[in-house]
């Protein structure tokens, strides 16, 4: 017992000067630095890679439990539909704070909860929109080049961060997503969103980060 | 009478005692010889910003041109789009309508007048 004490106080020793003298604050505890794996494994499998997004976000852990996030990526989609055909790809930001839920949580291994603000901004097109005239026995096709569009949203966010090994990390965390701007009818809105996803309503999200504090 | 998202309504004063309407280029008959008409229900073009109808009322030919403007009004990628419209004017060729009155512009996916016709026999 005393020889695992005596290991784990010699990992921690070994985290860096800055860590170290961080770890001392009361305030300022360090910054994590994570890349999500997740999206892009998910996407690859669940839309063959038609669908694509990366992310990482940064964070700093401010009195031992709150941790301030920015959180930016890119994303693009491709469909091909009965109706029409959709291309679109765009940067996203989201900021917010996470709180350390679990007062006693450990110094390095943490559940989290928190809130999100996102947006993104993307450039789209849609090609070869199919119109028929039932009557008329005419089938046209219309085309939407180069569309510019902001959206927001609001996330309500739960994870883990765990310690893996020296200033290495590792965490989870789940999505729920509310999209505020909404589609009014009839508009040539983009069929999907970076960083939020298929355009509707609510969406969840996962992610599955690898991080390093620093 | 169907109601379709594209469809025109026409309104007379009086029922006509015969009507046979046909877009004009295609085949398709929208009435044929039908008896006391008094509205019709005939859908625009989205391909072009004039449909015309071949009219025969009363055994007397005529052609009716509606112009208009398309407004495409986008559903989704599975379903593609509407195209609403804006009727600018309507007029015969042959001197059977003697003149229109537009009373609502707008063709959409509800069902109301949008243009009467004074015809003349």
């Amino acid at each position: 017992m005393k020889r695992s004490l005596l290991a784990i106080l010699i990992v921690l020793s070994a985290t860096g000067v800055a860590a170290r003298e961080y770890a001392d604050s009361a305030v300022y505890q360090g910054i994590n630095l994570k890349i999500d794996l997740a999206t892009p494994v998910l996407e690859i499998a669940r839309s063959k890679a038609t669908v694509m997004s990366y992310e990482a976000a940064l964070n700093v852990r401010l009195v031992n439990r709150f941790y301030p996030t920015l959180e930016w990526g890119y994303g693009q989609g491709d469909c091909t539909a009965a109706g029409g055909n959709f291309h679109g790809m765009g940067g996203f930001g989201r900021i917010g704070l996470d709180l350390a839920a679990l007062k006693k949580s450990r110094k390095d291994n943490m559940l989290l909860v928190g809130i999100r603000l996102g947006t993104a901004v993307q450039g789209y097109e849609l090609t070869d929109v199919r119109v028929w005239d039932t009557y008329w026995q005419k089938y046209t096709t219309r085309g939407y080049d180069h569309m510019v569009r902001a959206d927001v949203w609001g996330e309500v966010v739960a994870g883990v961060q765990v310690k893996v090994y020296k200033s290495f990390h590792m965490g989870w965390y789940v999505r729920l997503k509310l999209l505020f701007t909404r589609k009014e009818n009839g508009t040539v809105n983009a069929w999907y969103i970076p960083g939020f996803g298929y355009r509707q309503d609510t969406n969840f999200g996962i992610n599955y980060y690898l991080g390093w504090k620093f | 009478m169907v109601v379709t998202e594209d469809t025109m309504y026409l309104s007379s004063f009086t029922a006509v005692d015969s009507v046979t309407v046909q877009g004009v280029g295609i085949d398709s008959v929208l009435y044929n010889n039908q008896k006391n008409v008094s509205k019709l229900s005939l859908p625009l073009r989205s391909d072009t910003t004039e449909t015309r109808y071949l009219l025969t009322l009363n055994s007397q030919p005529e052609t009716l041109v509606i112009k208009h403007e398309n407004n495409d009004y986008f559903v989704s990628l599975a379903c593609g789009c509407f195209v609403f419209h804006e009727v600018d004017t309507a007029f015969g060729t042959n001197g059977l309508i003697i003149d229109s009155e537009v009373i609502n512009t707008a063709v959409q996916n509800v069902e109301q007048d949008n243009i009467k016709l004074y015809i003349s026999f």
